[in-house]
């Protein structure tokens, strides 16, 4: 099935954009939101009938507000709400500057709640609808120097899972979106730290020379993944975004579910004792 | 003051109630010195009275910066080393992600990711100069698999998770490991007060029930037999990187991880198509 409605933040780059061109392309409506609605504003004049750019800034709850009932006045429903907007703070916890931590949260976990809040009461009433939550290969599997980042986005696919068995009674699906490495603005733009300890230098050498040389998916790849998802009866909870994602992800399974089978005996022994009361 | 491999010395958060309180009992009944802390001192001095030599009593609130600061050096000060860190302050909400207010989200990470944070940032510098040290977070069955109605709470739960294996990678070379401890259902204070949400919608109440239903039938285990788990754990050569505790718990999450494998085998295709290079 085609002709889906799509709302879709952080459209300036990246996923956000090729997912909004993808969908585009094919005939679907799509609110195309970005914190700066001029860099959007291009799509808007390209597919005047089917795009509606709109300033969202996902840190800013009067601006979810706003565009998301922008989105609903409009196009009279959203079948699609992608949850894209994020950026990465690399630095190892101790070395981390919280304002930044904190500005990342806000925009990774806190953005994606406030707009997942502010359109639940119109999925409900429309009965149907499919919120799409970026994460990334980050939230399925931590890694040194990405602690943090990957802290925000363990917080996206705990609160996906849950939401999805909270909102399935209602007819609205959930998945999460684990892209692996592509040529987004992702890489390049993943922030610093102000004060890097000498401590930790050996291994952001070592991290540095991984990501330079991982191969980059395109993100129009996983935008066309991301329209069959939307078109799926059945869609998946959880989905890897590339072969390397898919890769790490299932090694990472196999090895958590070694370490939880070798320590079965002393998982199971910590509850054998009933409580007198509660 | 000399160490023997068998006695540790621990601070542990959140002793009140609960995990904090049973493990800081049953690391001082078997001889570690123990800084047991809490919001409130009064609630713990107890167990300074009845072990004066191994414990102190400090006053400790995660959300506080100068507050842990000021614990971590009375500790580090009384027992010239720290072995073991155990971050358990943390609190529930049970609540759909529309019905919970913002106000509840904010305290809910303030306490459960922030108050972790701020408390493994203040203690390493000193668990890297002493060169060694194991940092335990009390996360949640909730961690690893999520359920409705606690889908904040295990999306901060989850957050601890990613928190603690990243962080384990990049304290490795220090000699400093990292566990992420996964209780299922205990009879702790957690169990009976669990936050209820500020704005209760109709369309949840199905939900509600359910899961009051459940709580209410459900026998809850002794907590004395996770502050075991702790134990084993913080005295093994290799400790494992998360381990849950409660069988029933482990049985949820070796479905779900089953449930998560097949689901990557079926759309596997799809994946691979997603990222051609």
């Amino acid at each position: 099935m085609t002709d889906k409605t799509w709302f879709i933040t952080g459209c300036a780059t990246g996923f956000g954009r090729a997912l909004a061109e993808t969908a585009l392309a094919r005939g679907d409506r799509v609110a195309v939101t970005d914190r700066d609605g001029a860099a959007v504003a291009d799509l808007a004049e390209k597919y005047p009938d089917t795009a509606l750019a709109l300033g969202v800034d996902v840190t800013k709850h009067d601006q979810i507000v706003s565009g998301i009932e922008a989105a609903f006045d409009h196009f009279g429903r959203v079948d699609v709400l992608v949850n894209n907007a994020g950026f990465a703070v690399q630095a190892a916890v101790e070395e981390a500057d919280m304002a930044r931590v904190r500005a990342m949260l806000d925009v990774n976990f806190f953005g994606t709640i406030d707009v997942i809040r502010t359109a639940l009461p119109r999925l409900r009433a429309q009965g149907s609808g499919h919120i799409m939550n970026f994460a990334s290969v980050g939230g399925r599997v931590s890694g040194p120097l990405m602690a943090l980042y990957c802290a925000s986005k363990f917080a996206v696919e705990g609160l996906s899972d849950g939401l999805a068995a909270e909102v399935g009674a209602f007819g609205i699906k959930v998945t999460t979106i684990e892209p692996g490495a592509f040529a987004t603005r992702f890489g390049t733009s993943a922030i610093m730290p102000e004060s890097p300890m000498e401590e930790y230098e050996p291994l952001r050498q070592s991290m540095q020379e991984l990501i330079g040389n991982l191969p980059m998916g395109k993100p129009e790849d996983l935008a066309v993944a991301m329209l069959d998802l939307a078109d799926a009866q059945d869609p998946p909870l959880k989905f890897a975004g590339g072969i390397d994602a898919w890769n790490m992800i299932s090694d990472n399974l196999d090895s958590q579910r070694k370490e939880l089978e070798d320590w079965k005996a002393v998982s199971t022994k910590a509850n054998s004792v009933a409580a007198e009361k509660v | 003051m000399s160490r023997k491999a068998d006695k540790k010395s621990w601070l542990i958060t959140g002793c009140s109630t609960g995990f904090g309180r049973v493990l800081a009992e049953k690391a001082l009944a078997r001889g570690d010195r123990v800084a047991v802390t809490a919001r409130r001192v009064d609630a713990i001095s107890d167990l300074c009275a009845q072990y004066p030599d191994t414990a102190i009593c400090l006053e400790l609130d995660v959300t506080n910066a100068d507050s842990v600061k000021t614990a971590l050096e009375r500790a580090f000060d009384a027992f010239g080393r720290i072995d073991v860190l155990v971050n358990n302050a943390g609190f529930g909400i049970q609540g759909a992600v529309e019905e919970v207010s913002e106000e509840q989200i904010e305290q809910l990470f303030a306490v459960n990711l922030f108050g972790v944070l701020t408390v493994t940032r203040a203690a390493l510098p000193k668990l890297r100069d002493q060169g060694g040290g194991h940092i335990v977070n009390i996360t949640s069955v909730g961690g690893r698999t999520a359920a409705p109605l606690i889908s904040l709470y295990s999306s901060a739960k989850f957050a601890v998770e990613g928190l603690s294996m990243g962080l384990a990678m990049e304290l490795a070379p220090f000699g400093i490991k990292v566990t992420a401890v996964e209780p299922g259902a205990f009879a702790t204070n957690f169990a009976k007060r669990v936050e209820q949400p500020a704005n209760r919608l109709p369309a949840y109440d199905e939900a509600h029930d359910q899961i009051n239903a459940m709580l209410a039938d459900h026998v809850f285990a002794d907590p004395a037999g996770c502050a075991e788990l702790i134990l084993k754990v913080v005295d093994a050569e290799e400790p494992p990187k998360q381990i849950i505790a409660g069988g029933f718990a482990w049985q949820v999450v070796e479905q779900t991880m089953q449930a998560q494998s097949e689901e990557m085998q079926k759309w596997r295709a799809v994946s691979e198509a997603a990222d051609q290079q």
